[in-house]
């Protein structure tokens, strides 16, 4: 039995070996891209942030005191006199505006959309006005004979009370859920298609059901080449991620710890800290995850009749899949119920996440993998029920 | 003519009152039709005989052959092949039968010997062994034995077809079912074909089903043939004793008088 499975698998993995094209994507290019996917912004958005602190930007003015303007160029930025703030701002003839009007200063800045050059200089105006404050009720204190001590009767501190593992993954903790999740689907699905719609669209399907091999051998054999491309893109993921993020972290240094203003570099992520026991864990899902994914995807890919509807039926399956790990960045605000964990897709990531961030437990592991294993079997006898009709694998 | 050696008696195909339907909702909602592909057909194919099935598209040949091939399970009716009765037997019959259906589906990015090779080992053959029979047939069938290597993507239809053969061949089956082998071929392949399995008969008294739209083709490799037409078989015998009953001269124009029917060039589909 073994040894039709393997023949089957291995004919199925000799077909993507001759598509340079799928070996290149599923294999090549995330260990290539994953890196500058990770590093890549944070390295750019970093330099660029760190250049608009370093250079000067005009600022628009209107009615400013000059002792604030001099406080102004202090911070590294032009004033220059406006008539319209708003209208200045909005046609980028300034990145940020300043109005001193009826004892109040007013900032104008395009502040929507995120991170913009206009955010960084409205920061910078700000940090001028308080070092203006700042100044003067100093001098205020002192004019009375009272000390600064005054504004701080006691010093704040916070630190950072996340597990080891959770601080070395830092951005991972969210994104290695996401990588595995999107690569054993992407790095399955040209193997899923081709062995099942693939099949049928060029008409080999017949040939291989007319041969003396009993259905149940035929699909998991399938179900093994695609396991194998699954894993082996994941795999090429994850070394991307961490000899490239390795690579990247020793060659940018400087620029990685100017970005978080000399904060240590594991903020970023990209160093692991799980036991032999948490890898094992990760291991063990993502495995029972790919499976159950397999099975869908083959079930998908059989009742298609075309490569393009097989894709077509598989692309809405990544976005099913990519919303729990949406709702994953919320997992703080939300209070999570032990049986969440049963669900499909759901629980995997919420396991993941977990043993990424060390707060994984037995029972909701356990939990995880049996239902995983439960879905996976389901999918897996519905391919198995959809191969043995013949109104979906004649359907044309 | 062609004749049959008398002497073998034993039936490799018995096909009593076979139906198929396929079934297909309309719509999402809407009822479900009924379309009978096969209407009651019966026939039987002696050891050793060349059979030859003619009908225009839609008449129910390929349905007739993805039954014979285990590929589809008939909704009335019995089949019994070289002693098994389908679909009880249908695993041990798979080991004795070739097909060969009328695209030649292949995986067009492995070359032929990889093909074969793949082929060979689901039907449980020994590799080497495997090897050595297909170049044996691709050599006989005019196919270069440099190619072999070669991805078949970069192949004509009509070696493609030869490789087909060649596959169906690989376990030496005693019951071959052949699906417009020829259809889409240039005439030398065409021809190479039919004198290839001219000489598989006389060698290995090889029992072929034949389906096909040439009436030449038909008249010289088939003992016997039978008309089909929507779903049913309407006519049955040499192709001397069909121009006979109909009372014409060739093989074309009989068939249109028996079945009122025209045969078109075209593929099967049903």
């Amino acid at each position: 039995m073994m040894n039709e499975i393997l023949i089957i698998a291995r004919k199925e993995l000799l077909s993507v070996v001759r598509e340079r094209r799928v070996l290149f994507t599923t294999l090549v290019l995330p260990i290539v891209i994953m890196p500058l996917l990770m590093f890549g912004p944070i390295l750019l958005f970093g330099n660029a942030a760190r250049q608009t602190q370093e250079s000067v930007q005009k600022v628009g003015v209107v009615g400013v005191p000059a002792e604030v303007l001099e406080q102004l160029r202090k911070a590294k930025v032009e004033p220059i006199e406006i008539a319209n703030p708003q209208e200045a701002v909005q046609n980028r003839e300034v990145l940020a505006a300043l109005v001193f009007e009826k004892g109040t200063f007013t900032i104008y800045g395009r502040l929507s959309g995120g991170a913009t050059q206009s955010a960084l200089v409205v920061e910078k105006v700000q940090g001028a006005l308080r070092a203006y404050k700042d100044r003067l009720v100093t001098q205020e204190l002192q004019n009375r004979g009272i000390g600064t001590d005054i504004l701080e009767p006691f010093r704040l501190e916070t630190k950072d009370a996340s597990r080891e593992q959770e601080r070395a993954a830092g951005l991972f903790a969210f994104l290695i859920p996401y990588f595995l999740v999107v690569f054993i689907q992407t790095g399955g699905m040209p193997v899923a298609v081709d062995a099942t719609a693939g099949e049928k669209e060029k008409g080999t399907l017949e040939a291989l059901l007319a041969a003396p091999v009993p259905l149940v051998q035929i699909l998991l054999g399938k179900g093994l080449a695609v396991f194998v491309m699954s894993l082996l893109s994941t795999l090429a993921a994850i070394t991307g991620l961490l000899l490239g993020g390795g690579v990247l972290r020793s060659l940018f240094a400087t620029q990685l710890q100017a970005v978080q203003n000399g904060e240590n570099a594991a903020q970023l992520g990209g160093a692991l800290a799980l036991d032999p026991l948490g890898y094992l864990s990760m291991i063990v899902t993502a495995v029972l995850f790919a499976l159950l994914v397999i099975a869908i995807m083959i079930s998908l890919g059989l009742y298609a009749r075309s490569f393009k509807e097989a894709q077509s039926y598989m692309s809405p399956l990544m976005l099913v899949m990519i919303i729990p790990i949406l709702f994953l960045q919320f997992s703080d605000f939300i209070k999570l119920q032990d049986w969440y964990f049963a669900l499909p897709f759901v629980g995997v990531v919420l396991s993941l996440d977990a043993i990424v961030k060390g707060s994984a437990t037995a029972t909701l592991l356990s939990l995880t993998w049996v239902s995983t294993l439960v879905f996976a079997g389901l999918a897996l006898y519905l391919a198995y029920r959809n191969f043995q009709r013949e109104d979906v694998v004649f359907r044309n | 003519m062609l004749t049959l050696n008398t002497t073998q008696t034993q039936l490799a195909i018995e096909v009593s009152n076979l139906k198929k339907v396929f079934r297909k909702r309309d719509g999402l909602r809407g009822p479900i039709k009924e379309e009978w592909a096969l209407k009651g057909v019966s026939f039987y194919v002696q050891e050793g005989e060349t059979y030859g099935l003619l009908g225009p598209n839609g008449s129910g040949k390929s349905t007739l052959i993805r039954i014979l091939s285990t590929l589809l399970t008939a909704d009335g009716g019995t089949v019994r092949m070289l002693g098994y009765q389908l679909p009880e037997d249908e695993t041990r019959l798979r080991r004795k039968m070739g097909r060969v259906s009328v695209d030649a589906a292949f995986y067009k990015k492995l070359s032929p010997r990889e093909n074969l090779l793949y082929a060979a080992q689901l039907y449980g053959l020994e590799p080497r062994q495997a090897e050595k029979r297909a170049m044996q047939i691709l050599e006989q069938l005019g196919l270069e034995s440099r190619r072999f290597s070669d991805p078949i993507e970069e192949m004509s239809r009509g070696m493609q077809q030869k490789i087909s053969i060649a596959r169906a061949l690989l376990i030496n089956p005693p019951l071959l079912l052949l699906d417009e082998p020829t259809t889409g071929l240039d005439p030398k392949s065409r021809r190479d074909v039919q004198a290839f399995l001219e000489d598989l008969r006389a060698r290995e008294g090889t029992t072929i089903l034949l389906t096909t739209h040439d009436m030449a083709e038909a008249e010289r490799l088939a003992h016997r043939i039978g008309f089909l037409a929507h779903g049913r078989l309407v006519a049955e015998g040499t192709a001397e004793e069909l121009k006979r009953r109909a009372g014409t001269p060739d093989l074309e124009e009989a068939f249109i008088a028996l079945t009122g029917e025209e045969l078109d060039e075209e593929a099967d589909s049903l």
